[in-house]
């Protein structure tokens, strides 16, 4: 193992939205920052999106799942005890490289689910903290959406104005209407028009295998240049294996192999974890030792437990006239909150969000399903699938809450490693049962909105099962060091140099998408540790 | 590169997967055995030796027949060649027309003017918000 290059005030490891947003506010506060990240940077060029072989590549080598995908900066993930699929993205960016984009923030009654609902637990914080935090991240990313969303509490602003809902949003939106109930323009963290470094969307459609256009907030455009101008350093295929820690129990840095298979050791006074819901833990677990045998921060035992990943169904409505619902951005269009909030007259508790989603790209419109006769699709059938649907299908997604279970876990598998030989993570989850119902109310709804709209056939997917695109819960925060890893600055209660920012911390999962809740909550627990920095325990 | 006899038994294969229309050209009159079949072969370099199993599967046999094995029996490899025959057919311009496909770019324009009247009913109606007072 190499000697460190240098000591740093904050070692960051992951360099996705968390710790982008985080390397950004202690740069700019004055710690000398180094992050670590496994993969590299991509250019908008890299991505496939507006070139001929766009389809064909999102199926491989832009996939969303790291097992698919396959490349060196990947590690595999042991799903076989799950129906869903976990998807993410490594490289300077993150999972925000391959994010829809959708920018939704969480509501009040998300961070009071003990106290309103009866389950799971109360988050240490509330929604009016978090408030400031979601308005400086959604300013500073430049998210596009409309002010006045009646479902939230307060009329935040955007800095652009919200992407185009096209002919099919206006299709979705009147079936809605007439059923009476709640849609609105979606926020989207995607430029409607020139944003700093970005330019306007281009609606290719391909956000979800990079954008081309350099339109979508990914972190490695948002946060990535202005904290290395504010002095971070980034370094790039650098995997992290284990944290140390020295005689006082305190994390001392992290040992990493870069990509010519030469190991290192990075010094740093304090340690932020920002790898997400499966990468965080899994270093917590591999960072085992004598001192440490169930893993580092790891008295309550709750490394790796409660992993929520957010069951994703489909409702698909295809209609009787080209609505041009192949163009971007995806994105989504219209977002509805109409079965957000629990009504216990439904069987279960707690809700999901909606959003209206284009269906880009013909070639998935013909996809042979295994198992189904291929004259199902191809022979006779192949045009009138391939016409009948292609631009004139809408997808109603609906993202569902699900609850924190002990079982639903992210653990080291016995057998599997990374290409450098690093035990890989494995995850045991299953679909609770309030969560089942919970489908089932919602993709009725669902079914019911197309229908209003005068959709010609509807088309169910249940539970997607490459949507495991959420990955939250795996080290929680709380008050209380006996039953959660992290207080509400994302301190580890065992080791107070130590610090986990990623979603790895929610308490609960919400039902909306993490990522603005995520960047908030990083930037209010760094901008304490920064505004701290004198009562804050260090290794150096 | 695929060989004469590999590029006919596609032929055949892809003309069963991907007839002709009044509207649409089948597949090898869209070009799928020639040359847009070697440029997404190039695309995915993941999917030649499955490809080029599911060919060899066919050998001998009346196309349908051959399809019915595959699908059944061998399905990475139906998979693989059924993506890249469709693949390879939407990349041909006369296909892309008669879809009436007119890929992106596009700009970005605001239409909020489409939809205004119908959200002022969404404002009125207002929201159930649970929790609001105790944050
Ligand atoms: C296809 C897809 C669509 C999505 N759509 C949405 C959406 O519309 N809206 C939304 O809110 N969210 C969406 N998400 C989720 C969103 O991308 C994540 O919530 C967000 O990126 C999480 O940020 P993060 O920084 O916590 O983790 P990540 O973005 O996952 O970043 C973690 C980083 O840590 C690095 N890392 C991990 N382990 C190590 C190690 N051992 N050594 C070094 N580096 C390491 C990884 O390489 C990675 O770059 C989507 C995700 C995917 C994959
Ligand atoms: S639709 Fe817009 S954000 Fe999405 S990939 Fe295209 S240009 Fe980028």
């Amino acid at each position: 193992m190499q000697a460190a290059v240098e000591d740093a005030d904050v070692l960051i490891v992951g360099a996705g939205p968390s710790g982008a947003v985080a390397a950004h506010e202690l740069a700019r506060r004055g710690f000398k920052v180094v992050c670590l990240e496994q993969g590299d940077w991509n250019l908008p060029d890299d991505f496939t999106g507006d070139k001929p072989s766009w389809e064909l590549a999102r199926l491989k080598q832009w996939h969303p799942s790291p097992n698919r995908r396959g490349n060196d900066a990947d590690y595999p993930i042991n799903a076989e005890n799950s129906p869903l699929e976990p998807l993410l993205f490594n490289g300077v960016g993150g999972s925000s490289i391959l994010y829809s984009g959708h920018w939704v923030r969480a509501l009040p009654s998300d961070f009071r689910v003990r106290t309103l609902d009866g389950v799971a637990d109360d988050w240490p914080f509330t929604y009016e903290d978090l408030r400031p935090f979601y308005d400086e991240v959604t300013h500073h990313i430049g998210a596009s959406g409309l002010e006045g969303d009646p479902s939230y509490p307060d009329a935040h602003t955007f800095p652009l104005p919200p992407l185009p809902i096209g002919k099919a949003g206006l299709r979705a939106a009147r079936g809605m209407d007439k059923l009476g109930w709640h849609w609105w323009p979606a926020p989207n963290a995607i430029s409607s028009r020139a944003f700093r470094n970005r330019p306007a969307c281009q609606r290719y459609g391909a956000c979800e295998s990079g954008c081309p256009a350099g339109a979508k907030a990914s972190a490695d455009l948002t946060y990535w240049p202005d904290a290395i101008a504010a002095g971070a350093v980034l370094v790039t295929g650098a995997r992290v294996r284990t944290l140390t820690t020295n005689e006082n129990g305190l994390v001392a840095g992290a040992e990493y192999v870069d990509r010519d298979g030469r190991w290192h050791h990075q010094r740093a006074g304090i340690t932020i974890l920002a790898a997400n819901g499966i990468g965080t833990p899994r270093i917590l677990l591999n960072s085992a030792s004598s001192a440490h045998p169930d893993g580092l921060a790891n008295s309550s035992g709750l490394v790796g437990k409660r992993l929520m990943i957010h069951p994703y169904a489909s409702v698909y409505g295809t209609y009787d006239e080209d609505l041009e619902s192949h163009l971007g951005p995806a994105g989504q269009s219209l977002q509805s909150l109409q079965f957000y909030e629990t009504d216990e007259s439904r069987g279960f508790v707690r809700g999901g969000k909606w959003n209206l989603m284009p269906t880009p790209g013909p070639l998935n419109r013909v996809l042979w399903e295994p198992g189904t006769d291929w004259r199902d699709g191809f022979g006779s059938s192949f045009h009138d699938r391939l016409s009948g649907t292609f631009g004139r299908t809408l997808e109603w997604g609906i993202t569902t809450e699900d609850l924190p279970e002990e079982g639903n876990e992210v653990v080291l598998d016995p057998d599997l490693t990374d290409s450098d030989g690093i035990p890989a993570a494995k995850i045991n989850y299953r679909i609770t049962e309030n969560n089942d119902r919970l489908l089932d109310f919602h993709i009725a709804r669902a079914v019911e909105a197309h229908e209003a709209a005068g959709a010609v056939s509807t088309h169910v997917d249940r539970v997607v099962r490459d949507s495991g695109w959420h990955l939250l819960g795996s080290a929680r925060m709380g008050e209380d060091r006996t039953d959660s890893v992290v207080d509400q600055w994302g301190r580890s209660h065992d080791i107070p140099n130590l610090f986990v920012l990623d979603g790895s911390n929610f308490v609960t999962s919400t039902g909306v998408n993490p990522t603005a809740t995520i960047m908030a909550v990083a930037l209010r627990a760094a901008r304490h540790l920064a505004d701290h920095r004198s009562h804050q325990v260090s290794a150096s | 590169m695929l060989d004469p006899t590999a590029r006919e038994r596609l032929a055949v294969l892809a003309d069963v997967l991907i007839p002709g229309t009044d509207a649409f050209p089948s597949a090898s009159a869209a070009g799928v055995p020639a040359d847009l079949i070697d440029r997404v072969l190039g695309f995915r370099p993941d999917l030649v030796p499955a490809f080029e199993r599911a060919l060899d599967l066919a050998d001998g046999l009346e196309a349908e027949a051959a399809l019915d094995l595959i699908s059944g029996a061998h399905i990475a490899e139906f998979e693989a060649l059924s993506t890249l025959v469709s693949g390879a057919y939407l990349q041909s311009p006369q296909v892309q027309q008669a879809l009436s496909y007119r890929p992106a770019p596009r700009q970005a324009n605001d239409d909020i003017d489409t939809y205004a009247d119908l959200l002022e009913v969404v404002v009125d109606r207002g929201f159930d918000i649970h929790g609001a007072e105790l944050s």
